[in-house]
């Protein structure tokens, strides 16, 4: 099958220059392969670094060695860990990142924020409105929420926000960083089952979790980082 | 000292035309630098005169420098051949120079004038001296010679655009009379000096070469013959002149020459009369004749 | 936001400003190096050191820095309110990006800012002219650009307005009257007034408070989604960096120190200086 995204020695170190160069390992030796189409979870305890996995892949951090290469439609084999800021930006468009905690826009409604990104492809504003109103339909934000600005949101909704805004592009590649983390059994379940959606339209996740059980429900393969910095399947 | 002692004291040592002949040939030259590029301001040594400064003695440096033997010249202030300055000036270049002088327009060489171009179309051999009192338009939005002259240079006119349409917006129409802001040749914005309104359109494409000097601000400048001259006007707030319409010179009855109005404070009477003197004089002249030869009879003279 | 490949719109390439004497060890001698900016051999304040950039249509591109950095310097020289001392500037519309812009003569350095061109400084001071009513300072971006309709100023004033939230009954009055944020909108609706593909924001939030601040920013979001324009922003502010741009520049004492991704540089900072500045964040 093919690998829509693979990933060798991939080593991130952090040189804190304002601790007088200190080192700070954030993943080392990172190998792994994405069949397209697949879902992939990466489980272990905190600070073993499965959240810097993905930031290198979404190269929100600069990878110090190693390789990712991804298979993009637009630009061919491309390695992200050397790819030109331009390249990076173009890769984007096929992919969606959601963080852990939503980054609040000023005085932007909820509705906005998760129909921006359908705008920037070149959406007409109503039509992208009218897509992101079906999808915090379908997360449980009620219509009343989607004028409000998200500051005042609770974490859950913050996150369902954070949710929306990243599937509504049904994206080729989809990283997600503990999408369930504070989520009641009910919102668990609807994010759970949009996932297997849209995994079985051919989007590939690499997902973070901490419960398994949850992580059980949807993923095809799990990679454990162990404290020791060493994987197994 | 009295004008009229000049006449023998020519002799005795002052030149023709009054200025020494290394003056004349500055003027004439910049004369020159001013046709070849219609609507700049060429500077020049401004020379004191025996008249003072804003009294007219750009246009009469100009008028001195250009004068030869056989010119004709007339001299008008605000449309009149007779009032106090035109008199004066033209006296001082006759009795320097001993040339002819004239009233009537198609008659003169050289036409020295303020706040008024005469009526009567002028021809490929004359020249129009027009005497200004501030040589630059953007003077109204700009109060640096520096930053005027830049702007100038590189054809940044939107202030002066902007000020036209504040204009429209606080007044409904464009409040300048005299003065109004030229652009000359699609280049520069130029000041026609204080003619009225009436006058502007006279500077397109005239048969005459038009010279403005001037002496206080010490600005030679000039609009060539058949040369595109256009009042700034938006595509729909058109350029306007006065109107007099339903009004008529009370001595000639003209209909379509610039009017003055004239206001007598006993009877409490108001007339209007041609501003041009000679262009009033010459109509009722032809009137006269006409009305003559009525009455005795054609042949019969 | 994303650009599209190969549409490079302005590309800046060792532009330097230095103001004094000048000297051939300025350069050498100054940067981020070097710790100063102020050339030692013969006193000269190196403002821009040799900075090198690229923009691509429809990109917004920050440039971050503490005041004094030469980030504003950057801008002035680029809409040629300061004349640069070197380099190059290429702006893809303009001679099909072959002129160097920086060497043009001052008509069409004119002509390049009035159709081209589209600057809102900090200080609404500098970029609006107090004597003329709000609708005329508009009016002169568009008059200069050659409009010559009294209707369709207005009306074109009036549609900008409209987009950056001044009421248009204020259009006939003097902007001394209106608050600093309002004052700023105008300013933006001005810059915006020639549809000019490039705008240069300098500090456009400073000095604002939070509230309008954020309207601002906003504003600034809603037009780039609408029509597309690329924009420099420059800021000392990480968090309107981070609001507004895709790319960064980091600029200290005159110098390009980094640049990259504007969320990698904010949450993987390389150089020293970067990282002191993301950690000073609030």
């Amino acid at each position: 099958m093919e690998e829509i995204i693979k990933v060798e020695n991939l080593c991130k170190i952090f040189t804190l220059h304002v601790l007088r160069g200190k080192m700070i390992t954030g993943c080392k030796n990172i190998s792994f392969s994405l069949p397209r189409g697949a879902f992939l979870g990466l489980l272990g305890p905190s600070g073993v670094g499965k959240s810097t996995i993905l930031k290198c892949i979404y190269r929100t951090y600069l990878p110090t060695s190693g390789f990712i290469r991804y298979l993009s439609p637009s630009c061919g084999e491309i390695d992200l860990a050397r790819a030109s800021d331009y390249q990076v930006l173009q890769v984007r468009q096929e992919m969606s990142y959601v963080a852990q905690f939503l980054r609040i826009i000023p005085r932007v409604p909820a509705i906005d924020i998760v129909a921006e990104r359908l705008w920037q492809q070149g959406w007409a504003v109503e039509e992208g409105r009218q897509q992101a109103g079906e999808y915090l339909t379908r997360l449980g934000i009620t219509r009343k929420l989607w004028d409000a600005y998200p500051v005042t949101f609770s974490g859950g909704e913050q996150q369902r926000i954070n949710l929306a805004r990243a599937l509504i592009t049904r994206p080729r590649l989809l990283l997600l960083d503990e999408p369930t983390a504070s989520l009641d059994a009910e919102n668990k379940r609807v994010v759970l089952n949009l996932l297997a959606e849209l995994k079985s339209a051919g989007t590939s996740i690499i997902g973070i979790f901490h419960d398994l059980e949850a992580a059980n429900q949807v993923v095809d393969n799990i990679l454990v980082l162990e404290s020791s910095l060493d994987w197994k399947k | 000292m009295a004008i009229k002692d000049l006449i023998p004291q020519k002799q005795a040592g002052y030149n023709f035309a009054f200025l020494d002949e290394h003056t004349k040939r500055e003027v004439r030259r910049k004369i020159l630098k001013a046709v070849a590029i219609p609507g700049y301001q060429v500077p020049f040594a401004s020379r004191e005169l025996p008249i003072a400064r804003g009294w007219g003695t750009g246009g009469l440096q100009i008028t001195l420098s250009l004068v030869g033997p056989d010119d004709v010249l007339k001299v008008i202030d605000q449309g009149c051949d007779d009032s106090v300055n035109a008199v004066s000036l033209r006296q001082l270049v006759a009795m320097t120079t001993g040339i002819k002088t004239t009233f009537e327009t198609g008659r003169a060489t050289v036409i020295q004038t303020r706040h008024r171009i005469p009526e009567e179309p002028l021809t490929e051999k004359q020249i129009l001296v027009l005497q200004v009192p501030y040589p630059d338009s953007l003077r109204l939005i700009e109060p640096s010679e520096q930053k005027t002259r830049q702007m100038h240079a590189e054809q940044d006119y939107s202030r002066m655009w902007v000020y036209l349409y504040e204009d429209i917006v606080n007044w409904g129409e464009i409040t300048i009379g005299a003065r109004y802001p030229v652009l000359v040749h699609g280049r520069y914005i130029m000041d026609p000096s204080p003619i009225p309104r009436w006058d502007v359109p006279k500077l397109n494409m005239a048969q005459n070469l038009y010279l403005f000097g001037a002496g206080r601000e010490k600005r030679i400048y000039a609009v060539g013959p058949y040369t595109q001259v256009v009042p700034l006007e938006f595509s729909d707030r058109p350029f306007q002149v006065e109107d007099f319409s339903g009004k008529t010179c009370f001595y000639c009855g003209s209909k379509d020459s610039f009017l003055d109005e004239i206001f007598n404070s006993k009877t409490g009477q108001k007339i209007y009369a041609c501003s041009d003197t000679a262009f009033c004089a010459q109509r009722l002249k032809i009137q006269s004749a006409v009305r003559e030869e009525k009455i005795v009879g054609p042949g019969k003279k | 936001m994303v650009p599209e490949k190969n549409n490079l719109l302005l590309e800046v390439k060792e532009l330097v400003k230095v103001y004094g004497s000048q000297c051939s060890y300025c350069l050498k001698l100054t940067g981020a190096q070097a710790e100063r900016q102020l050339c030692p051999e013969c006193g000269s304040v190196v403002a821009c050191n040799r900075i090198s950039l690229k923009l691509h249509a429809g990109e917004i591109l920050g440039v971050v820095g503490e005041s004094g950095s030469g980030k504003s310097t950057l801008v002035r020289c680029l809409y040629f309110d300061e004349e640069a001392t070197g380099g190059e500037a290429y702006l893809a519309c303009y001679g099909e990006g072959k002129i160097n812009i920086l060497q043009e003569n001052a008509q069409r350095k004119r002509y390049l800012c009035n159709y081209l061109l589209g600057i809102v400084y900090q200080n609404p001071q500098l970029g609006l002219n107090f004597n003329f009513s709000c609708g005329g300072n508009i009016a002169e971006k568009l008059l200069a650009a050659g409009v010559r309709s009294v209707d369709q100023v207005r009306q074109s004033a009036a549609r900008l307005l409209v987009k950056t939230e001044v009421p248009v009954e204020r259009m006939d009055e003097l902007p001394g009257n209106f608050s600093g944020g309002m004052q700023q909108r105008v300013q933006i609706a001005k810059a915006l007034a020639h549809n000019p593909p490039l705008l240069l924001l300098d500090e456009i939030t400073t000095g604002l408070d939070v509230s309008v601040q954020a309207r601002v920013l906003d504003l600034i979001r809603q037009l780039q989604h609408q029509m597309g324009i690329a924009m420099l922003v420059i800021s000392h502010d990480l968090g309107v960096i981070r609001l507004l741009t895709d790319r960064t520049l980091v600029m200290k004492n005159g110098q390009v120190v980094e640049s990259g991704l504007t969320d990698q540089i904010l949450e993987d900072p390389q150089h020293p200086y970067t990282q002191l500045l993301v950690n000073s964040l609030l």
